[in-house]
């Protein structure tokens, strides 16, 4: 507990309180086998969300991206913000600069085996070496690809939308209308990957991120097609 | 003699409290009435507001404004400061034609500067100067008030502020239309009485309790005091909440209304804090606030339902908050109102007691009644807690020479006596062949609420004959309106016949009552069918041209009227809304069934919408039933005659027609559809009874269950 209680502005703040919402209730329904508490900081001015022991340019992209390493390294690292039932990864990252959303990037890194129950005796570290070391791994991989989805308007160009999608390959990126709040990523894999289970999006809330001008963000082009 | 003080603002405590004993001396000796304001707002002025230390209105004296000085006071600050308030009483009283004479005041307002001994300066002229004890003397002095002015005084001070009816109602052509009648109500209602205006200034050091039924006055007097206290306390931060999310534009409107009369001025809306108890991301609300106050993160209501279940959503996030308050914490808000407290959870109220500055200025407003006897309101143990050596944290303390911190509004404006009569003879099963349904526990809330005894006395297992008070009741009702006109019902073979009937009744309500359709509320008392009831309703009003919303399906959720438009709404929406005519439908619903006590509840909120016209509507043997309980209670002359349950059948009552959990339910309704499926294969021969040996099991069950029944009985 604490007497000082810093402000930020509003959408960082419901983003982060969407976060919490979100993972408090997944945990609840024994979707996640962990989550991690958000909280907004301050970076550079910016006022940020990210997760856990966030280095950029490492093993967190690139070209490491649909790697077993790279999987390793977020969950040994604990760079993530919940880890689901079957041992996948979900993080996001948010910027803002004031109340405006200049950057964002959200990452489903599904579990590279194949999980017959749901985690609870072992940990998803545990359940990972047991994996690797497993003389049967071919038979217990399964090969999905990571989902990537940014907002990066610094850039934007002909070949980088300015929100995107990446899916199997780094330089893949697929476009996606306008930038997203956790709680549509989340919809989204659930609705694409988990098809199966019976979850009730009806009353999640969802931010709006649009924005008619890009000015801000130094692109001089009509506004952003929503 | 009759003396009353209304304490607001008390800025001078010593010579207040010397001021008020002297007052009352001088009415315990003399055959005189009056009322004494301490802290009483004036209308704003032009340039400034004004708040009288104290104003007498006596029969005898009249209207005697007192000043304070301070000690330091030259006589010119003096006489400067009567000059200014004998303007300032002058300028409010005359915007008002009923205290003029000609041109000038009917009568002469008397300013006086009070001190505390007699070591005051000697000032000629028209000043009046005097010591403490010297009150009695100037009031002996002035007694030839006229009685005529007196009244129209009183009428004038009570009024504290204006409410303007909210429509013109400019189309309104016949004086005895349902529209005509319906303006003349408005207008009545826009004088607030003298129990609303006592209970918006009282002010006292601590917290303050508001009882009264639906319709007397609750919202008004929150958001009176509200204006008043922020006239009065600038720099205060003030909170008003509530569980109706509609109320926030209510709150809104009125307390823009009532603070523009004490300052001419725009509220400072960011010392006024109009929120919602929960709150969004996107708006704060009382337990959002004290949420981020503590830095956690406050949860929504789907993650809260998971966590908790629906019906303990709220207090199931209200008592995960709790913990986090330290010693330390810094409290918010330096006062909050609470609208709707009876649909608040007993550690909400823990959280605003952490959340309100000392001395604890909460107020709360409740409605015994607005849950019957299901839900009662917690004790004052259970809201507030206790400190650590075992004392109540808050206690309503009884006074007489304090600001009330306990008060009941006794006046029902919004219901006509004999629908709310109805209304608790069939939310109380009253008149039902099979019994009655529920009760009070405390039998004296009967009078409480404005019941007067006929005959027979309020004990268990008393016969009794209550009826609507003329005391509670206000004039206009049998002015205007007749009972037969006011209340009806009736019985449909079919639902669309229903709608048929309702749907051309509104016409007639439109075209030649002289009703807008925004005066016209629908009610679909089950929730789970009320949208696709209304669908089907709706279609009959298409029908004849009339456009309909469904009140937070087709409109945002915080509008529940839009103006050429019906409003349709589900029980659940209808709460805490009102409209001049009121159509229940498909009533037959509440009739018996399961969870009785919330079926009935669901019929007595419906009937309680109604500002002055109620039809009870259904469909089949339900609504038959309905109709005879109705039947009984207007062929008595709407009275409620009947047995006090003993205290045993109570128990037994709640215990058949308690809420039950969902598990049960669904236990319940799979039985029951278990069981109609064997009737009816008995009955269509397709099942031999002599083939399920389980069957005479099971009757011997259900014999055994209904001897120790009786046993019980």
């Amino acid at each position: 507990m604490s007497k000082k209680i810093v402000k930020y502005n509003k959408n960082i703040q419901n983003t982060a309180e969407e976060m919490n919402n979100t993972m408090i209730l997944l945990f609840g329904l024994k979707l996640l086998y962990y989550y991690k508490e958000v909280r907004p900081q301050f970076s550079n001015g910016k006022q940020i969300i990210t997760w856990d022991n966030h280095i950029p340019d490492r093993a967190n992209c690139g070209p490491f991206f649909t790697t077993l390493k790279q999987y390793e390294h977020i969950l040994k690292s604990g760079a993530f913000h919940c880890i689901l039932f079957d041992g996948s990864i979900i993080r996001s990252a948010f910027i803002f600069d004031s109340n405006n959303l200049i950057n964002h990037s959200h990452l489903w890194w599904p579990a590279p085996y194949n999980n017959e129950s749901y985690i609870e005796e072992v940990t998803p570290q545990s359940k990972y070496e047991d994996f690797i070391n497993d003389s049967n791994w071919k038979k217990r991989l399964r090969m999905r690809s990571p989902i990537r989805i940014d907002f990066d308007p610094k850039n934007m160009n002909d070949n980088h939308p300015l929100v995107h999608m990446h899916i199997q390959h780094q330089e893949t990126r697929i476009h996606i209308d306008k930038p997203i709040c956790f709680n549509k990523f989340v919809k989204y894999i659930f609705q694409n990957f988990y098809s199966s289970i019976d979850l009730d999006f009806r009353k999640w809330n969802l931010l709006d991120f649009s924005y008619e001008k890009s000015e801000i963000y130094g692109h001089i082009s009509s506004r952003i097609i929503i | 003699m009759s003396f009353d003080v209304v304490r607001g603002k008390v800025n001078k405590i010593n010579p207040t409290q010397s001021l008020v004993k002297n007052i009352t001396r001088y009415f315990e000796n003399k055959h005189d009435s009056g009322t004494l304001f301490l802290g009483y707002p004036l209308s704003a002025g032009s340039e400034s507001k004004v708040t009288i230390d104290a104003l007498l209105v006596s029969k005898r004296c009249g209207l005697i404004a007192f000043i304070f000085p301070e000690d330091s006071n030259s006589p010119e600050l003096i006489m400067e400061e009567q000059d200014t308030l004998y303007y300032h009483l002058d300028y409010n009283f005359k915007k008002y034609i009923s205290l003029k004479k000609g041109r000038d005041l009917a009568f002469e307002p008397i300013v006086v500067s009070v001190f505390p001994d007699d070591s005051y300066p000697n000032i000629e002229g028209e000043y009046t100067l005097i010591s403490i004890e010297e009150i009695e003397k100037v009031l002996n002095e002035n007694q030839d008030f006229s009685f005529d002015v007196y009244k129209r005084l009183c009428e004038v001070l009570q009024r504290v502020a204006n409410i303007k009816p909210k429509k013109k109602r400019q189309n309104v052509k016949k004086e005895l239309s349902f529209g005509g009648k319906i303006k003349k109500i408005e207008r009545e209602i826009a004088n607030l009485d003298q129990w609303q205006k006592k209970a918006a200034l009282e002010l006292p050091e601590g917290p303050q309790r508001i009882r009264g039924l639906a319709g007397s006055g609750k919202t008004i007097v929150l958001a009176l005091k509200a204006a008043y206290l922020h006239s009065q306390f600038p720099e205060w931060n003030i909170a008003i909440t509530f569980y109706t999310r509609s109320l926030s534009q209510q709150f809104k409107d009125l307390i823009r209304q009532f603070y523009f009369e004490f300052s001419s001025e725009e509220p400072d809306w960011g010392k006024v804090n109009i929120v919602h108890a929960w709150g969004t991301s996107f708006e704060n609300g009382i337990y959002s606030i004290a949420a981020r106050s503590v830095n956690v993160t406050p949860l929504n209501f789907n993650t809260a339902k998971m966590k908790y279940g629906r019906i303990n959503a709220f207090s199931g996030v209200c008592e995960e908050l709790l913990p986090y308050f330290g010693d330390d914490y810094e409290p918010v808000f330096d006062a909050v109102l609470i609208d709707e407290a009876q649909d608040l959870p007993s550690t909400f109220y823990k959280i605003i007691f952490q959340l309100t500055k000392k001395p604890k200025r909460i107020t709360w407003a409740y409605d015994e009644l607005q849950n019957l006897s299901e839900i009662e309101m917690p004790s004052l143990a259970e809201m507030f807690g206790r400190d650590s050596e075992g004392n109540l944290n808050v206690i309503l303390e009884k006074n007489p020479d304090e600001a009330q911190m306990d008060i009941v509004l006794p006046i029902c404006y919004r219901n006509p006596p004999w629908a709310l009569t109805l209304a608790h003879a069939l939310g109380f099963g009253i008149y039902r062949d099979k019994g009655m349904i529920q009760m009070f526990d405390e039998l004296k809330l009967w009078e409480d609420i404005g019941y007067q005894r006929i005959s027979g006395r309020l004990q268990y297992g008393n016969k009794i004959i209550l009826k609507r008070s003329t005391k509670s009741t206000p004039e206009y009702f049998a002015d205007l309106l007749k009972p037969e006109e006011s209340v009806q019902s009736k019985v449909f073979k079919s639902a669309e016949e229903q709608y048929k009937w309702v749907s051309n009744q509104i016409k007639n309500n439109i075209e030649y009552d002289e009703l807008d359709p925004d005066d016209i509320l629908v009610i679909f008392p089950d929730a789970y069918r009320s949208n696709k009831e209304s669908i089907d309703f709706r279609k009959s009003l298409n029908q004849l041209g009339i456009k309909s919303v469904l009140a937070g399906v087709d409109t945002d959720r915080d509008t529940f009227k839009m103006p050429e438009y019906i409003s349709c709404s589900s029980i659940y929406r209808a709460k805490g809304n009102e409209a001049p005519m009121v159509y229940i439908v498909n009533a037959n619903h509440c009739s018996d069934g399961l969870e009785l006590i919330k079926l009935r509840n669901i019929l007595f909120t419906a009937i309680t919408r109604s500002r002055a016209w109620i039809r009870i509507c259904g469909v089949g043997e339900g609504m038959d039933l309905l109709q005879e309980e109705i039947n009984k209670c207007i062929e008595k002359g709407y009275i409620l005659d009947f047995k006090l349950p003993t205290k045993e059948e109570l128990e037994s009552i709640r215990r058949i027609n308690r809420e039950r959990t969902q598990e049960e339910v669904k236990k319940i309704n799979l039985a029951q559809s278990n069981v109609k499926q064997l009737i009816e294969g008995f009955e269509k021969g397709e099942l031999d009874p002599e083939l399920i040996p389980e069957l005479e099991v099971l009757l011997n069950v259900y014999k055994k269950s209904k001897m120790s029944d009786n046993e019980d009985e």
